[in-house]
């Protein structure tokens, strides 16, 4: 389930774009949830863990990813840290929920982000309330960002 | 207003500031934080960086530490910054930012209640292939 603190949050990774190219690991890159969350988000093929290929930059390295794509990948990929997801915009709000579909992720977000109309489930870790839509999530959460 | 171009070999951006403060938001991967490390490149080496900007002012990238330095030498500029919430001063940064002539184009999602509101603009960047600009959301912060 996805778990969101809400507002200013002590031992947040917030420069997620500079944390993710000192630290990434090539398996990450190459991972079939990654592959998808490049497609979709930044419109680029993985061709292997060093080399995506943009269509606005042609072949570029991991490190010219969108700071949206790499806080995902992030997210997914290491449990170890909380993260800054308001480096990531709405496009990445359902793989937000995807990634949280089958293990506990924590993220911190300092703006409302866009969930959706549809139903879903994300604790509220700054109430411990779990809301299951758009409307209770805004009144659950919007008086701490 | 204030128009400013800056190209390099993969994009263009042209943008039109309304305000002084523009606040850059949108959805991921089009193009902010790449115009933002242009600019961070031209910045250091206006010539040698390669970038092309053009427009009706000058146009700088503001520094996470030597902040305070630069605004005291920035004048009737275009001034880039990168996630606000990274300056440990936001609030005496944004006042710092008040006195100055600047335009100031901002990164962020967060609301910023620091700036008067009737100098503040909410832009989404929008990208076609190369070409970048920005389109106003609404006058609203959040």
């Amino acid at each position: 389930m996805l778990n969101i603190y809400y507002g200013d949050m002590p031992d947040v990774i917030r420069n997620t774009d500079v944390f993710f190219d000192n630290v990434y690991k090539d398996q990450w890159i190459t991972k079939p949830l990654s592959r998808d969350m490049i497609r979709d988000v930044d419109k680029s093929e993985v061709f292997d863990a060093r080399a995506i290929i943009s269509p606005i930059f042609g072949i570029m390295s991991p490190e010219k990813l969108s700071g949206g794509v790499k806080t995902l990948i992030l997210i997914d990929n290491d449990p170890a840290h909380v993260f800054n997801a308001s480096n990531c915009g709405d496009n990445c709000a359902k793989w937000l929920l995807k990634i949280a579909e089958k293990k506990k992720v924590v993220i911190n977000l300092r703006h409302f982000m866009n969930f959706g109309k549809g139903e879903f489930k994300i604790k509220v870790l700054n109430t411990g309330k779990v809301v299951k839509n758009a409307h209770d999530l805004i009144y659950e959460a919007g008086r701490y960002v | 207003m204030c128009h400013v171009e800056v190209s390099n070999r993969n994009v263009v951006y042209r943008l039109d500031l309304h305000k002084r403060i523009t606040l850059v938001r949108g959805n991921s991967g089009t193009g902010k934080t790449a115009l933002y490390e242009m600019m961070n490149d031209y910045t250091d080496f206006p010539t040698d960086s390669g970038i092309n900007v053009s427009g009706d002012k000058p146009c700088a990238a503001l520094s996470y530490w030597y902040w305070e330095h630069q605004l005291r030498r920035l004048h009737d500029c275009v001034v880039f910054l990168g996630e606000p919430q990274y300056y440990m001063e936001l609030e005496e940064l944004a006042e710092a930012m008040l006195r100055t002539d600047n335009y100031y184009v901002l990164y962020t999602r967060e609301n910023l209640p620091v700036f008067p509101e009737d100098d503040v603009e909410v832009c989404e960047m929008k990208a076609n292939g190369r070409e970048h600009w920005l389109t106003a959301v609404s006058s609203e912060r959040k």
